[in-house]
């Protein structure tokens, strides 16, 4: 006995564009989530600048770094949307692969950032630094774990120049992610 | 290749036993089928029915603050008193008002844009269960001496968290429910073709989108913060820093859909087409537009010239939709029903919020000294009766009655035979008195600033109007069980639409449509069709 009948049709295609805008959607979110805290950490800044960050330095270095790995990410996945849109797979795999590699350093920066600033949860200002920084972490580590799903799905060749959606949409969260650390290392880092 | 575990042994399905004697079971269990759903209908109905519960009992809790307030203190607990009136805003906006308009779209949105099934329905039911969760452990943790103003550590750090989840409940589903909107429609459905209230549904949307996440934060960052229990309800706590949320303009975010659904029944009852599609479209953008809140935190953003401007203009709008949609009502063959009276009624209510914003707005022009009124609230320093207040309820209030217009409109849709068409007209008039009372004697507080004695009575008004309220919601809530069991009567004043919700049966079958789609090329495909056919 068959156990698939010769004349089931094949499965629709998922609706064209329906995860790019989730995604959009979601990320519009999560961006009011990270400018909500960092407003917060500015009004409390504001409030108490005679001891905000006067136990600790924070340098200027790492921070660049940060974004420049970031902004490094961001390259390598358009080039990845650009290569799945053409079916060139391999090129996809290489940008994927890469843009975590980023995701993975800048990460590794940002714990190494946390240890060398030494804040203390105690300190007046420990919980709004933390608060921001480990949100924006968050989010980093949320969107690698999307542009893995969406290599691994790649890979089992659910997208194409058909359906480039998944990869796109994984690369609409890296991009939020980019610009919300662009306005957390200009409001926490660099006006300090 | 070796095989290394046992073949599981075939049982006779035959016999519909196993080899063991079990009967074989090909089909999930009713519970199984509900807890393990995707579908939309049975996710929207869950969210209406339970959200029309919550909502009966947090207006019991309100009528219980209000008469508290009415007697002095003496009716209630000194302590229950306090936890009672921070938390019911919170309860009435986050498990009442808001989880029942979601409940609608989630049914309602697919079938209006003629989508076979809502956009992620596992993430759509991820967000009912996560909200019935939040909604169980807000309630848990209010009633032990939790939650804000609780004087336990741990319950009130409970009540504090599960305000976050209830949150990322309402932010999930809406994203579904927008998706859907923007990449369900069918070919030819333009975004300006879109059903009134899947169009306000996208508009309220992005406006969750721009306030959830805010609140979302605050309760983030005062969790973080390890927050002792005065740290959450004291003059500087993580209440206050929320209180922005019951408080124009954002109050208004979740009754913008409110218009979408009456100018939508207006449309179906009457069967005339909207003759201004577009301009009506264009008012539900600028609704939202002045409902934007997440900027007006402080007391002195409540200052300022823009907050002014909103309070006042956000009138425009609403009677533009309100009159555009009674045009349609006019231009057509009269029909009252329950669904419409219940309504219209919504609408008014919210019309009498946006005068008590509107005087608001008016008090603060000169500092105050153009007339003076007191705007009140629920806790913090400018805690007690008020305009604010009264406006809230006016709201919450409009939000409730034009829910369940929408259920008993929409009925035959929801569920076969729709739900019992006399009790929809019989609780109009209950809901618009319930209503009114609700809101406007806190309104009437506020303005008038009368002596104790004439404040206790207005804080009696207002608790009886909750009570009423209540009563009608839990009259609703008992016609939604008696659609359920099948005890509603499809009457011949059952609105047929021109928009695909009517083309699906009733119930709508899985996949929501038996016959193809007609191509769309207006805003009114199945009034195309019909006009075709008779030409």
């Amino acid at each position: 006995m068959a156990l698939i009948p010769a004349t089931l049709s094949a499965p629709p295609l998922p609706r064209r564009r329906q995860l790019l805008f989730g995604t959009t959607f979601a990320a519009v979110g999560v961006a009011m989530f990270e400018l909500a805290l960092v407003g917060m950490y500015l009004a409390q800044r504001s409030a108490q600048r005679n001891v905000w960050l006067k136990e600790n330095t924070i340098p200027l270095t790492q921070p660049n770094m940060q974004l420049g790995t970031l902004i490094l990410g961001s390259i390598f996945i358009q080039w990845a949307v650009w290569s799945i849109a053409r079916n060139e797979r391999g090129q996809a795999y290489l940008g994927l692969g890469l843009t975590l590699l980023m995701g993975a350093a800048f990460l590794n920066q940002t714990t190494f950032l946390w240890k060398t600033i030494g804040l203390r949860m105690a300190q007046p200002e420990g919980p709004t630094f933390y608060a921001v920084t480990g949100a924006h972490f968050a989010i980093t580590a949320a969107a690698m774990i999307f542009i893995a799903l969406m290599g691994i799905r790649a890979l089992g060749g659910q997208f194409s120049s058909r359906l480039p959606d998944g990869v796109s949409g994984a690369a609409i969260l890296w991009h939020v992610s980019v610009a919300l650390y662009t306005v957390l290392w200009l409001a926490v880092y660099i006006m300090k | 290749m070796a095989l290394t575990e046992t073949r599981p042994t075939a049982g006779d399905t035959a016999s519909g036993v196993t080899a063991d004697g079990a009967p074989i079971r090909t089909q999930p269990t009713a519970v199984e089928q509900v807890l393990g759903t995707g579908d939309h209908k049975t996710i929207g109905r869950i969210f209406i029915g339970a959200s029309l519960l919550f909502t009966a009992s947090d207006l019991v809790i309100s009528a219980l603050v209000n008469l508290q307030a009415s007697s002095g203190g003496d009716l209630l607990e000194k302590t229950v008193g306090e936890r009672f009136t921070i938390n019911h805003p919170l309860a009435l906006l986050l498990c009442g008002a808001m989880p029942l308009i979601l409940g609608l779209a989630i049914y309602l949105v697919p079938l209006q844009v003629g989508s076979p099934t809502l956009a992620f329905p596992r993430a759509a039911a991820a967000s009912l269960w996560t909200w019935l969760l939040g909604t169980t452990l807000f309630t848990v943790a209010l009633l032990i001496k939790g939650s804000y103003g609780g004087s336990s550590l741990k319950m009130a750090r409970l009540g504090h968290v599960s305000v976050g989840l209830l949150c990322l409940s309402l932010l999930v589903g809406i994203v579904c429910v927008m998706v859907t909107v923007v990449s369900h429609r069918p070919a030819g459905m333009t975004i300006s073709r879109v059903p009134f209230f899947a169009f306000s549904m996208l508009v309220t949307g992005a406006l969750w989108l721009g306030t959830l996440p805010v609140v979302l934060a605050i309760v983030t960052l005062w969790q973080i913060r390890r927050p002792q229990v005065s740290d959450l309800s004291g003059e500087a706590g993580a209440f206050p820093a929320v209180q922005w949320l019951f408080h124009q303009p954002a109050v208004y975010i979740v009754a913008i859909p409110l218009l979408g659904l009456l100018a939508d029944a207006c449309g179906s009852l009457s069967g005339q087409r909207q003759k201004s599609y577009t301009a009506m479209q264009g008012l539900l953008v600028a609704l939202g537009a002045l409902s934007f809140g997440s900027w007006a935190q402080g007391d002195a953003s409540r200052e300022t010239f823009l907050w002014i401007v909103a309070a006042v203009a956000i009138a425009l709008p609403v009677l533009g939709l309100f009159g555009g949609s009674l045009d349609t009502l006019r231009r057509g063959k009269l029909a009252v029903t329950g669904g419409l009276a219940l309504l219209v009624t919504s609408v008014l209510l919210l019309l009498v919020a946006i005068v008590a914003g509107a005087l608001q707005g008016i008090s603060t022009i000169g500092s105050g000294r153009l007339f003076d009124l007191t705007a009140g609230d629920f806790g913090g320093v400018t805690g007690g009766p008020g305009v604010a207040v009264g406006q809230f309820y006016l709201v919450i209030a409009a939000v409730v009655v034009g829910g369940i217009g929408a259920s008993f409109h929409w009925g035959s849709r929801l569920f076969k035979g729709g739900l019992p068409a006399g009790a929809g007209l019989a609780l109009a008039p209950l809901a618009l008195v319930g209503g009114l009372a609700f809101g406007l004697g806190q309104v009437i507080v506020g303005i008038a600033q009368p002596d104790t004695k004439g404040s206790e009575v207005l804080l009696a008004i207002s608790g009886s109007g909750a009570i009423v309220l209540a009563v009608a919601t839990l009259g609703a809530f008992l016609a939604f069980l008696g659609g359920a069991a099948g005890k509603g009567t499809t009457s011949s004043k059952d609105p047929k639409g021109g928009t695909f919700e009517w083309l699906a049966a009733s119930p709508p079958v899985a996949g929501n449509f038996s016959v193809d789609l007609p191509t769309v090329e207006s805003e009114y495909p199945l009034s195309d069709r019909t006009e075709e056919g008779a030409n």
